[in-house]
C-alpha cells in the first residue's frame, strides 16, 4: 500500500476530503518527526513503539581485503512491535 | 533529549495545531490512519507513509530448537514479523543527531515552541505593572509594547530590572506582605526598619515621598519607552520592508503556477479534441467516402464493403436469418472459445450448453468437429449455478474459500472469474464482500486430471501477479 493508497483509504473511511486527509497525513508526519528528532519515544496503538536508540561505534573488516574500519557512533530509529501487533499478524499466511 | 513517553493521542493537538483543523476531526483521522495501516498490512503486506517508512510483514521460516530444561527438539512456526524501515532522508536527519546535538537541540527547542504572540507579551508586562499598584502607567505602556515584538522583549528585560528596584519602596505601605522576592525581601526589611518611625510620626510626609516616588517611575518608564521605540520602529520597517518583497515574490510565483496550470489545460484540450476528431474519422470512415462518392459521381453508388464491420457481429446476423450453412457455425463457437480464452467471462456469454442445443438443428458434422476440437482448457467457462455467498471475513482470502468449499486452494480462480465485477484483482478483496461460490462442475473439481491442472495453472500465473 503506497501513500497515495493510504490517503484515498483513510479518506474512504472517515469521509473526509483527499485534500484534507493529505493535509493531516502531512501533519501528522512533520509532528512525528519532529518528536521522534527529539528523541521522544512515540507509541502507536496495536502497531508498536518507535524511538531514536544509539548505536556504538564499532570496528567493521573488510572480508577480503582485511581492512579493518570503524563505523562512527550514531543514532538509529528503532520500531519494536508490540504484543497485539504480533498477535495480528502471525496468523497471516501469504501464500493464502 | 528528553526520554519522553508520548502515546498516540499526546500528538493529536499539535496535529490540529498544524493542519489547522479540530481536534476532534483529527483523533477520528488519526484513529482511521493507525486501521488503515493494520488493514493495508493485512491487505498488501506492506505500508509506505510518505517522510517516516515503510512498515512491512516479514515471514519467517518455521525453525527447529531445543528445550534447554528437558533437552527436546521443537520446531518454532513460522510467523510473519512487523518490521519498520525509515526513510532515507529520515534515516540521516536522525544519524546527523550525535554529531551536533547540542547546537542541534538548541534550534529544535527554539522552533518547536511557537514565539509568545504580541498582545500576550503585552499582557504579561501589563501584569507585572498591576502587581506594583500602577494600574494607569501599565495600560499605557502595554498599549506602547503591543506595537512591535523587539520592543516588548526589550521592554521586558528592563521593565524587570526596574520593577525589583521599585518592589522595596512600594511595599512601604503594604509592610512587607508580599514577601515573594528572594533577593529583594532583605532590603525591603531594611527600608522598612528605616523608615517606619518616620512613617508613624509624621504620614503626611511619607504620603509626600510616595507621591515623589510614583512620579519618579513615571519618568522612568517613559524614557525606557523614548529609548526602545525609535529602534524599534526602524526595524519594524524593515522588517514591513522584507516581507512585502517576500509578498511580491510569491505572489509572482503563484501567477507563474497559474500560468503552467493554464497552459497544461489547454494543450490536453487540444489533444483530446484532435483524438476524438481521428477517432470519428475512423469510426464514420465509410460513411463519409460514400458521402464523398456520392458528391462526386452521383450516378455510381458505391456500397461499403461488409469486411468493415466486426466479423462475430456479421456472422450472427446470417445465423439468425438461416442462409448461412455449418460451417459459419463452427465460426461462431471459435469465436466464443477466443472469447474465453481473452477472459471476457461474463455471466452473459453463450454457454457450452446453449452451444450444444443449437448445433443439433443443423448439421451433425459441424458438432463432431466442435467436440473433438475443443479442450477443457479451451471450453468457455460460465458460472449460473450458485451454491452460496461467502462473506468475506477479516485475514480470509480467496485461496482459503477456495479450500473451504470445493476443498483444494488452488481453485480459487474459478471463484475469482466467477465474481470478477467485483474483483478488480485477486488480492484486493474486502472484508465484508459477498462472492458468489460457483456450483462447478465434476469435471473442474477433479485436480487429479492433468488436463484440469494445467489450466488451473495456467489461469494462477496469469490472474496472480
Amino acid at each position: 500500500m503506497k501513500n497515495k493508497d493510504l490517503i484515498q483509504h483513510i479518506a474512504k473511511s472517515t469521509s473526509l476530503s483527499k485534500t484534507r486527509t493529505e493535509e493531516l497525513l502531512e501533519a501528522t508526519v512533520a509532528v512525528l518527526q519532529r518528536e521522534l528528532l527529539d528523541g521522544k519515544t512515540v507509541q502507536l496503538p496495536s502497531l508498536g513503539t518507535l524511538e531514536m536508540k544509539r548505536r556504538n561505534a564499532r570496528v567493521i573488516v573488510h572480508p577480503k581485503t582485511k581492512v579493518a574500519t570503524e563505523v562512527p557512533e550514531k543514532m538509529q530509529l528503532n520500531f519494536k512491535p508490540n504484543q497485539a501487533a504480533k498477535d495480528m499478524f502471525k496468523q497471516i499466511n501469504k501464500e493464502g | 533529549m528528553a526520554n519522553e513517553k508520548l502515546t498516540w493521542m499526546d500528538l493529536r493537538k499539535s496535529i490540529a495545531q498544524m493542519a489547522g483543523t479540530g481536534e476532534q476531526v483529527t483523533g477520528l483521522f488519526m484513529d482511521a490512519l493507525i486501521d488503515a495501516i493494520t488493514e493495508g498490512l493485512q491487505k498488501d503486506g506492506q505500508v509506505k507513509i510518505k517522510g517516516i517508512g515503510t512498515f512491512a510483514l516479514k515471514p519467517m521460516a518455521a525453525r527447529k530448537s531445543v528445550n534447554i530444561a528437558t533437552g527436546e527438539e521443537f520446531v518454532i512456526p513460522g510467523y510473519n514479523k512487523l518490521t519498520f524501515t525509515p526513510e532515507a532522508t529520515l534515516k540521516e536527519n536522525v544519524e546527523k543527531r550525535i554529531e551536533t546535538p547540542a547546537s542541534s537541540v538548541l534550534v529544535e527547542e527554539l522552533t518547536k515552541d511557537p514565539l509568545k504572540k504580541l498582545g500576550e507579551q503585552a499582557n504579561e508586562i501589563v501584569d507585572i505593572l498591576a502587581d506594583l499598584g500602577q494600574a494607569p502607567i501599565a495600560a499605557g505602556v502595554g498599549a506602547v509594547l503591543a506595537s512591535t515584538d523587539v520592543a516588548a522583549e526589550e521592554a521586558i528585560s528592563n521593565v524587570g530590572e526596574k520593577t525589583v528596584e521599585t518592589m522595596p519602596e512600594n511595599q512601604e505601605e503594604e509592610s512587607t506582605e508580599d514577601s515573594n522576592v528572594v533577593e529583594t525581601e532583605e532590603t525591603v526589611e531594611q527600608v522598612t526598619e528605616e523608615t517606619t518611625e518616620p512613617v508613624s510620626s509624621d504620614i503626611a510626609a511619607a504620603e509626600e515621598e510616595e507621591e515623589e516616588i510614583t512620579d519618579n517611575i513615571m519618568e522612568e518608564i517613559e524614557e525606557v519607552i523614548e529609548e526602545t521605540t525609535p529602534e524599534t520602529a526602524a526595524e519594524s520597517t524593515e522588517a514591513i520592508a522584507q516581507t512585502t518583497e517576500e509578498e511580491v515574490e510569491e505572489k509572482t510565483k503563484k501567477k507563474k503556477k497559474r500560468g503552467i496550470g493554464k497552459k497544461i489545460f489547454w494543450w490536453t484540450f487540444y489533444l483530446l479534441l484532435l483524438g476524438s476528431m481521428g477517432w470519428g474519422y475512423m469510426r464514420y470512415k465509410n460513411v463519409i467516402l460514400e458521402y464523398k462518392d456520392f458528391l462526386f459521381n452521383s450516378t455510381d453508388t458505391t456500397t461499403t464493403p461488409p469486411e468493415e464491420k466486426p466479423a462475430a457481429i456479421v456472422i450472427v446476423e446470417k445465423e439468425v436469418k438461416g442462409v448461412y450453412g455449418s460451417e459459419i457455425r463452427i465460426d461462431t463457437i471459435t469465436n466464443n472459445v477466443v472469447d474465453t480464452t481473452t477472459n471476457m467471462v461474463n455471466n452473459d456469454t453463450v454457454t457450452t450448453t446453449d452451444v450444444n442445443a443449437e448445433i443439433p438443428t443443423n448439421t451433425p458434422s459441424a458438432q463432431k468437429t466442435t467436440q473433438t476440437k475443443v479442450s477443457l482448457a479451451d471450453q468457455p467457462r460460465t458460472y449460473t449455478k450458485f451454491r452460496c455467498t461467502e462473506r468475506v471475513a477479516k485475514n480470509s482470502r480467496l485461496a482459503l474459500i477456495s479450500k473451504k468449499h470445493y476443498g483444494h486452494i488452488d481453485l480459487w480462480v474459478f471463484i475469482y472469474e466467477a465474481n470478477r465485477d467485483q474483483i478488480k484483482t485477486p488480492s484486493s478483496i474486502e472484508i465484508g464482500q459477498e462472492l458468489r461460490i460457483p456450483d462447478l462442475d465434476d469435471k473442474y473439481l477433479n485436480l487429479k486430471d492433468p488436463e484440469l491442472r494445467k489450466l488451473v495453472d495456467k489461469l494462477i500465473k496469469e490472474y496472480d501477479k
